[in-house]
C-alpha cells in the first residue's frame, strides 16, 4: 500500500508539473510528462484541467499536443464549455471545437459534438441536409436539416417550409448564421457582433427561443469580460441541455408516436405519408418486428442514426441503399416528388428495445426499461454502437441480485456473443462469489466446457479463460493476494491462522472448482 | 446524461436457428460476391447482406463462412489468372500491355476486396477481430499473391524493368505509363512475401541489376570524358531522379540513383571525373566544381574528390619554381612567395563560391564562419585545426577552406627550408614600398594576404625571427611607413601569438619614442644656438634612434659599440649634448652609441655637380677627414678615427671601388688596400641624381661568410627562443601533473608548441637538461624515464 501511495504522490507531483508546463507553454516538458502515461484528463486542486490551463494561457502548441494525446474537451460537460470560452485566442478556440468535430462520425462522439458536426462537416451536411435557408444576401444559402430546425424551435415546429423562408429572407447573413449555429450548438456566443444584437433578439423572441433571448439580454449590458465569459459558459451548457430535452420531445412526439403499424401482412409503402411534408421529415424508416411477429415502422434520420456504425455504413458504402438515399435526398432538396424510400429492418426485438436505441441515438438517453437490457445490447451489437453496449451492460450488472441469480449464465453467453468483456468479468466474479451454491449446477459445467472450447480460437492462452477469471475473483472474494497462497504451504499446520486469513475457505472453493474440472476431464 | 434505473432485467427467450443453414446463406452471399467481382454492385443491398452475415455469425457458423470466403477467393483469383494471362500469351508481346493489364487487375482487386469486406463487416468485426484472424482484405491480398502474382513473378519482373527502360529510352516521366508503374509499385509494396514486401523480395535487386546494365550500355555510347558528356550525365541523372521518385519508394529510388551514379560517374572515376575536375580547376569553373560535388553523395567519393582537388593544387604549387636567374635571394624569395600567395587567392576565390555540402550541422556552422571570416585568420584556425582534424573521418568535414588550408600547410611543410624566409622576404618587399603613399593600400592588401598564409607555416617562430631582423633594418634605415609597420605587426601578432612577437611591438615603440625625442632635442639645440650666437656653428640635423637592447635582435651589443672612436669636434659636441639631454630625461638609463647602425648625410660640391651623399657612419667619418686634409694614408686615417682596422679597409674599399659612388681616389690604384695607400677626394665624381647613396660593398669572400653568418645567426636565435618556449611549455605541463614519463612529457610539450613550431628532439633535450640543471625538474632516482616537478 505504501508503495502505491508513493507512486500516486509521485504521479501527483508529475501532474502538478504538467499543469505548470501547460501554464508556461513548455511544450517539450509537457510532452515528456505526457509520454510517461500520466492521465491528462485529471484536474488540479482548483478544478482546472491541463487543457483548460493551456488554452487559458494561450499556448496553442500545448493545446495541440494535449488534444493529440487524447485530452478531452467534452462540450457536454461544464469543463468543456469552460475550455472553449476560456481560450485566450480565437485560433485556440477554433482548434478546440474543430478537434471536437474532427473525427467524422465518431460513434462515441457525445451529444453536442455530434450535433455540431452535422453543421460543420461540409460533406455530410450536403449529403444529409434537406433544406436550404435563404437570407437577405441572395448569394448565401445555408443547408440544414429540416428535422433539426423543427425539433429545436417550438415556434417553427408548426410552420411550413415556405413560412420558414419568409421569416429568414429579410435577415442579414450574420443573424441567420448565428441562429443556425445556435441551433446546432456551435459555441459562437463570444463571436456575436454587437450590431446584430437587436435583430437577433427580435428573431429569438419571434421564434420563441427564450433561452437565447435571455442570454442576449443579459450579455448586451455586460462589460466585465470575466462575468461575460462565465455567462457564456453557463448558457452554452444550458443550451445543450435544452437541445437534449427538445430532441427528447421530438423523438417522443414525432418519431415514436408517429410509428406506423403494418401488422404481419405484406404492406404497401404507399401507406406512408409524404416525407416532404410529414412532420418528422424522415430519411430512413426503421422496420422492427417483435417476437409476436408484429411489425412497426419508425420514421428516422440518418443524421442522428449515423452515430451508430451500421447506419453510417449503410449510406456510405456504395451499394443499393446509398443509391436510394441519394436519389431521395436529391428529390427532397429540389422539391420534386419521388418514391424512393430507404428502409432498414432490424433484427427481431420488442418495440421498446428499438425505441431505447432510438432514444439513445437522438439524445444520449440511457433510460430504458432494464428488462430490455439484453436485447438492447444485442441490437447495439447489430448496429455497432459500442458505447450503448457498455451502457446497457452497466444496467445489467446493476440489476437486482435476485434477477442475476437466475440469469448469470445468460449474461455470460451474452458477453461472449457480443464481445462485451465487462459482462464476462462480471459473470466470473458472480460465479466466484456464489461458488458454493453453484457446486452442483449443470449450467456451470456447461459454460466451463464451452469456455474451454473457445481456447482453440485464442492463440496465447492455455488456460480456460472463465476458470482463470473465476480463480482471480476467488482471491478477491476472501481479500487475498496471490502472494498469500504461499502461506498455505509454509504455515500448513497453523490452521487457526489460515482460517483467520480466509485461506481455508479459499482452498475449499478452489477444491470445489477443481473437482468440477476433474469431472469434466479438464486439466488446467 | 447517463443514469441507470435499477430494475428487473429480462432474459429474452432463446432463439432456435431458423435460417441457420449455412449453405442457404452461402448461396446468397456467393451470388452477391459474384456481382461484386463483375463490378455490378449498385443492386446489392448492404443491409440485407449484412443481415445474412449477422445471422450466420449468430448461429456460430462464422469460421465456416470465413473459410468459404477464402476458398471462393482462391478459386476466383486462380481463374482470373488463367483467363487474363495464361490464355493470352500474346500479352507480353505488346509493350506495356502486360503491365497495364496487371495494373487494372490490381486496381479492381482492391476495390472488390474492400467491397466484400464491407458486405461482411459483421464477420470482420466479430470473428476476425475477436479471434485475431486476418481481415478479409488482408486474407484476400494474400490469396491474390499466392494464386496470381507469385506464379507470374518472373514475367512481372521482366516486364516491369522493360517498362522502366522504355521510359528511360523515351525520356518521358509524365505519361500514363508512369501511373501504371506507380500502381504496380504500390501493389508490390503492399503485398507481403514473408517479412518484406514483394517488391523488396523479388523485384528490387533485379531492377538494380537491370538499371546498372542499362546505364552501363548507355555510358559506353556516350562520350563522357568531356564537360558536355558530363552535362549529359547530369540530365540523365536528373531525369532518373524524377522518374524514380514518381513511382518508386524513396528508399528504392535512392538505391537506383546511387547505382546509376556509380555506373556513370564514380565507376570510372579516374577516367571521367578526374579529368573533368582538373578541367574545372584549370578553368577556375566554380559552378562546375559545385555540380560535381553535389552529384557526389557518397562519402568515399567525396573524399576522393577532395583529395583530387588537393593533389591538383599541390601539383600547381610544386610547379612554382625558384627563379635562380635573380641574383638576390630576397628577390627569388619574394617572387616565390608572391606566386604562392596569388595561387592561394585564386583557389580561395574558386572554392569560396562553392557551397560544399557537409554532413553534420556543426560543420555547416564552421563552414559559414569560414566564408564570413575570409580575413579573420584566428577563427579560421580555430575551426579547422590543421590537417589532423579534417582527416578525422568520423567528423566528416569536407569544407572548402579547410581543404585549402590543409593543402597549403602541407606545402609549406615540404618547403620548410625556405618557406618562412621567403614569406618574410615578401613582406619586406611590400613594406619597403610603403614610403610611397599611393602604394600603401595595395601593400596593405598584400600584407593581409601574406599574413593569412603565415598561419599555415609549420614554423612560425622562424618566420618571426627573420621578420624581426628585417623589421630592424627597415626601421633603422627608415625604409617603410611606420603606420603600415604597426598594422602589419598587429596582424603578425594575431597569427603567431604574442609570445613571439611582443618584442616587435617594443621595437616599434622605440622608434616612435625616438621621433619624439628627436623633436625635443632639436628644439633644445636651436635654443642653444640662438643663446650662444657668438659661435657660428651651424646646427646639424640629428635623428637619434634609441633602442631597447633586449628587444632588438643584435647579438652582442659590445661587439658593435666602438667606445674609442674619434669623432669630429662638431659631432662629438652633438653627442655630448644629446647625452646630457637624454640623461636629464631618463637619468637611470645608460646610453650606448652604436654608430655602425647609423648613417650620415653630407652635402658636397664636386667639380661638375652638387650631391647629397648618404653614407654609412664610418665612411662618413673617413670622408669628413678630408675637410681639413687633401691627402691621407690608410695609417693616418686609422690613427685619426680609431675605426676598427678590418672595418676601415672595407669602408675604404667601397669608397674607392663602388661603381656608383666612387667619391675617393687612391694611389696606387689597385683592388686591395695597404697601410701606405694614399687617399684623396675624387672631385670628378658625378651622378645622375642629386641624392647619392654611398653603399658599403661586401667583398665576394666576406659576403658568403656573412650570409652564412647571418643564417647561423638566425638559427642560433631561433634555437634560443625555441628552448625558452619549450622551457615554459615543460613547466606548464609539469605544474599540472607533478610526475610524468618522458614520452608523455614529449607528447604534451609537442602539442603545446605545435601552434608555433615543430618540436625537435634536440631542442627538447636541451631544454629539459637546462631545467634539470636549474633544479626545476628532477629525474626519478629509480625510474630514469620519470620526471618530477620541484615547486
Amino acid at each position: 500500500m505504501d508503495q502505491d501511495n508513493e507512486r500516486d504522490s509521485f504521479l501527483k507531483g508529475d501532474f502538478d508539473d504538467l499543469c505548470y508546463f501547460c501554464r508556461t507553454g513548455d511544450v517539450e516538458n509537457a510532452d515528456r510528462l505526457i509520454s510517461t502515461g500520466i492521465n491528462i484528463n485529471q484536474v488540479d486542486k482548483f478544478d482546472n484541467s491541463p487543457l483548460y490551463l493551456a488554452s487559458l494561457c494561450g499556448h496553442i502548441e500545448v493545446v495541440k499536443l494535449l488534444l493529440g494525446r487524447g485530452a478531452i474537451c467534452d462540450r457536454d460537460r461544464h469543463e468543456g464549455a469552460r475550455c472553449i470560452y476560456g481560450a485566450l485566442t480565437d485560433a485556440i478556440r477554433d482548434m478546440l471545437y474543430r478537434y471536437d468535430n474532427s473525427k467524422k462520425f465518431d460513434t462515441n462522439q457525445p451529444f453536442a459534438a455530434h450535433i455540431t458536426s452535422l453543421l460543420k462537416d461540409e460533406e455530410s451536411r450536403y449529403e444529409m441536409g434537406d433544406v436550404t435557408i435563404k437570407c437577405k444576401d441572395p448569394e448565401i444559402m445555408f443547408i440544414a436539416h429540416k428535422f433539426m430546425i423543427f425539433a429545436r424551435s417550438s415556434a417553427l415546429h408548426n410552420s411550413t417550409l415556405s413560412e420558414l423562408n419568409e421569416t429568414f429572407s429579410g435577415l442579414s447573413n450574420d443573424v441567420v448564421n448565428i441562429l443556425i449555429n445556435f441551433i446546432y450548438l456551435v459555441p459562437i456566443l463570444h463571436a456575436i457582433p454587437s450590431v446584430v444584437f437587436p435583430d437577433l433578439i427580435k428573431l429569438a423572441n419571434y421564434l420563441q427561443l427564450d433561452l437565447l433571448s435571455e442570454f442576449l439580454d443579459k450579455a448586451r449590458h455586460m462589460a466585465d469580460p470575466v462575468e461575460k465569459s462565465n455567462l457564456m459558459i453557463g448558457y452554452q451548457y444550458k443550451f445543450t441541455e435544452l437541445a437534449r430535452s427538445q430532441l427528447k420531445k421530438f423523438v417522443q412526439d414525432d418519431i415514436i408516436d408517429k410509428h406506423i403499424d403494418i401488422g404481419k401482412e405484406p404492406w404497401d409503402s404507399g401507406s406512408i405519408p409524404d416525407p416532404h411534408i410529414w412532420a418528422p421529415f424522415p430519411d430512413i424508416y426503421l422496420i422492427v418486428e417483435n417476437y409476436s411477429g408484429l411489425r412497426r415502422i419508425y420514421p428516422c434520420h440518418i443524421a442522428m442514426l449515423s452515430r451508430a456504425e451500421f447506419f453510417k455504413d449503410i449510406i456510405n458504402k456504395k451499394f443499393r441503399e446509398n443509391n436510394t438515399y441519394m436519389t431521395a435526398k436529391q428529390a427532397v432538396r429540389c422539391g420534386v416528388a419521388d418514391s424512393h424510400m430507404l428502409f432498414a429492418e432490424l433484427p427481431v426485438c420488442d418495440f421498446g428495445v428499438a425505441e431505447a436505441v432510438i432514444n439513445y441515438l437522438y439524445y444520449d438517453s440511457s433510460e430504458f426499461d432494464p428488462k430490455h437490457a439484453f436485447d438492447v445490447i444485442k441490437l447495439a451489437d447489430y448496429i455497432m454502437a459500442d458505447r450503448l453496449k457498455n451502457i446497457a451492460a452497466a444496467v445489467i450488472t446493476q440489476s437486482s441480485e435476485d434477477a442475476l441469480s437466475r440469469s448469470v449464465f445468460d449474461i455470460l453467453h451474452l458477453g461472449w456473443e457480443t464481445g462485451v468483456e465487462r459482462l464476462e468479468q462480471f459473470s466470473a466474479k458472480y460465479i466466484a462469489q456464489h461458488l458454493e451454491e453453484l457446486t452442483s449446477s449443470k449450467e456451470l459445467r456447461k459454460v466451463i466446457l464451452e469456455s474451454s472450447q473457445r481456447i482453440s480460437n485464442r492463440e496465447e492462452t492455455d488456460t480456460i479463460e472463465l476458470v482463470a477469471d473465476v480463480r482471480f475473483y476467488l482471491l478477491s472474494k476472501y481479500d487475498l493476494e496471490a502472494d498469500d497462497l504461499s502461506l498455505l504451504e509454509s504455515d500448513a499446520d497453523d490452521l487457526e491462522f489460515l482460517q483467520s486469513l480466509g485461506l481455508l475457505d479459499y482452498q475449499k472453493d478452489i477444491n470445489t472448482l477443481n473437482t468440477i474440472l476433474n469431472n469434466l476431464n479438464l486439466s488446467v | 446524461m447517463i443514469s441507470f434505473k435499477k430494475g428487473k432485467i429480462k432474459v429474452p427467450e432463446k432463439l432456435q436457428p431458423t435460417s441457420a443453414n449455412i449453405d442457404e446463406s452461402w448461396l446468397i452471399l456467393k451470388n452477391v460476391f459474384d456481382k461484386v467481382l463483375s463490378d455490378d454492385t449498385h443492386d446489392i443491398s448492404f443491409e440485407k447482406t449484412y443481415r445474412v452475415v449477422y445471422d450466420v455469425v449468430r448461429f456460430r457458423q462464422e469460421a465456416e463462412l470465413y473459410n468459404r470466403i477464402k476458398e471462393y477467393l482462391v478459386q476466383r483469383f486462380t481463374s482470373l489468372k488463367t483467363d487474363t494471362f495464361d490464355k493470352n500469351p500474346a500479352i507480353t508481346s505488346e509493350e506495356w500491355k502486360f503491365l497495364e493489364t496487371l495494373g487494372e487487375v490490381w486496381k479492381s482487386t482492391n476495390i472488390h476486396l474492400e467491397c466484400i469486406r464491407d458486405l461482411t463487416l459483421y464477420l470482420e468485426r466479430t470473428y476476425c477481430e475477436r479471434n485475431r484472424v486476418p481481415g478479409i482484405v488482408e486474407t484476400g491480398l494474400e490469396i491474390f499473391n499466392t494464386c496470381l502474382l507469385l506464379p507470374l513473378k518472373d514475367t512481372v519482373n521482366e516486364e516491369y524493368v522493360k517498362g522502366i527502360n522504355n521510359l528511360r529510352d523515351t525520356h518521358e516521366y509524365d505519361t500514363p505509363h508512369t501511373e501504371v508503374l506507380e500502381r504496380l509499385g504500390s501493389m508490390m509494396l503492399t503485398i507481403l512475401s514473408g517479412e518484406d514486401s514483394f517488391f523488396v523480395v523479388f523485384v528490387q535487386n533485379h531492377l538494380l541489376e537491370e538499371s546498372i546494365k542499362y546505364y552501363s550500355e548507355l555510358a559506353n555510347s556516350l562520350n563522357l570524358k568531356s564537360i558536355e558528356g558530363f552535362q549529359k550525365v547530369e540530365t540523365l541523372i536528373d531525369f532518373e531522379t524524377k522518374l524514380d521518385t514518381s513511382f518508386l519508394t524513396l528508399d528504392a529510388a535512392t538505391k537506383v540513383i546511387k547505382c546509376i551514379d556509380t555506373v556513370l560517374i564514380w565507376g570510372n572515376y579516374e577516367s571521367i571525373v578526374e579529368p573533368l575536375l582538373l578541367d574545372a580547376l584549370d578553368t577556375l569553373n566554380g559552378e562546375y566544381l559545385r555540380k560535381l560535388y553535389s552529384l557526389t553523395t557518397e562519402r568515399k567519393y567525396r573524399l576522393k574528390l577532395r583529395s583530387a582537388i588537393q593533389n591538383m593544387i599541390n601539383k600547381n604549387l610544386s610547379s612554382i619554381e625558384l627563379d635562380e636567374s635573380e641574383k638576390k635571394r630576397s628577390l627569388i624569395g619574394t617572387k616565390w612567395a608572391s606566386s604562392v600567395i596569388s595561387m592561394f587567392n585564386k583557389y580561395n576565390k574558386l572554392l569560396e563560391g562553392l557551397s560544399f555540402e557537409v554532413e553534420s550541422t556543426i560543420d555547416n556552422v564552421a563552414n559559414t564562419e569560414i566564408t564570413e571570416n575570409q580575413m579573420g585568420g584566428r577563427q579560421l584556425s580555430t575551426t579547422n585545426n590543421g590537417p589532423d582534424d579534417s582527416e578525422d573521418f568520423s567528423q566528416g568535414t569536407v569544407s572548402a577552406a579547410g581543404l585549402l588550408n590543409e593543402t597549403f600547410s602541407n606545402f609549406f611543410k615540404q618547403n620548410s627550408k625556405h618557406s618562412a624566409q621567403y614569406m618574410s622576404f615578401y613582406l619586406d618587399t611590400c613594406l619597403k614600398k610603403t614610403l610611397e603613399k599611393t602604394e600603401i593600400n595595395d601593400s596593405k592588401n598584400s600584407i593581409l594576404e601574406c599574413v593569412n598564409l603565415v598561419r599555415l607555416l609549420p614554423d612560425k617562430d622562424e618566420f618571426t625571427v627573420i621578420y624581426k631582423n628585417q623589421l630592424t633594418k627597415r626601421l633603422i634605415q627608415q625604409q617603410s611607413s611606420l603606420k603600415v609597420e604597426k598594422f602589419a605587426c598587429k596582424r603578425v601578432n594575431e597569427e603567431t601569438g604574442s609570445f613571439w612577437t611582443h618584442k616587435l611591438g617594443t621595437m616599434l615603440r622605440d622608434i616612435t619614442r625616438s621621433e619624439y625625442l628627436a623633436q625635443n632635442f632639436s628644439v633644445s639645440q636651436q635654443q642653444k644656438a640662438t643663446e650662444d650666437s657668438s659661435t657660428t656653428t651651424e646646427v646639424l640635423e640629428f635623428v637619434p634612434d634609441i633602442l631597447t637592447i633586449t628587444s632588438w635582435p643584435f647579438q652582442d651589443i659590445d661587439d658593435i659599440v666602438a667606445e674609442d672612436l674619434i669623432l669630429p669636434a662638431q659631432l662629438e659636441a652633438l653627442k655630448l649634448d644629446f647625452e646630457k639631454f637624454y640623461n636629464k630625461k631618463y637619468n637611470e638609463r645608460t646610453l650606448k652609441w652604436v654608430h655602425t647602425l647609423g648613417s650620415i648625410q653630407i652635402g658636397f660640391q664636386f667639380e661638375k655637380s652638387y650631391h647629397d651623399l648618404t653614407m654609412p657612419f664610418y665612411s662618413a667619418l673617413v670622408f669628413l677627414l678630408f675637410e681639413n686634409n687633401d691627402e691621407l694614408t690608410t695609417e693616418m686615417i686609422l690613427e685619426m678615427t680609431h675605426i676598427p682596422e678590418q672595418e676601415l679597409y672595407r669602408q675604404l674599399l667601397s669608397l674607392v671601388m663602388s661603381s656608383k659612388s666612387r667619391i675617393l681616389k687612391k694611389s696606387p690604384a689597385s683592388k686591395t688596400i695597404s697601410k701606405s695607400d694614399k687617399f684623396s677626394i675624387n672631385y670628378s665624381f658625378t651622378a645622375p641624381t642629386e641624392k647619392v647613396k654611398v653603399q658599403t660593398i661586401v667583398g665576394n669572400t666576406s659576403s658568403r661568410r656573412n650570409d652564412n653568418n647571418n643564417n647561423n645567426n638566425i638559427n642560433n636565435v631561433l634555437e634560443r627562443e625555441r628552448i625558452n618556449a619549450t622551457n615554459a611549455a615543460i613547466v606548464r605541463v609539469m605544474k599540472r601533473q607533478t610526475a610524468i614519463t618522458h614520452t608523455e612529457l614529449l607528447e604534451r610539450v609537442t602539442e603545446e608548441v605545435k601552434q608555433v613550431f615543430t618540436l625537435q628532439l634536440l631542442v627538447f633535450k636541451k631544454s629539459l637538461g637546462f631545467l634539470i640543471s636549474k633544479e626545476y625538474v628532477q629525474r626519478d632516482p629509480d625510474d630514469s624515464s620519470l620526471y618530477h616537478y620541484i615547486s
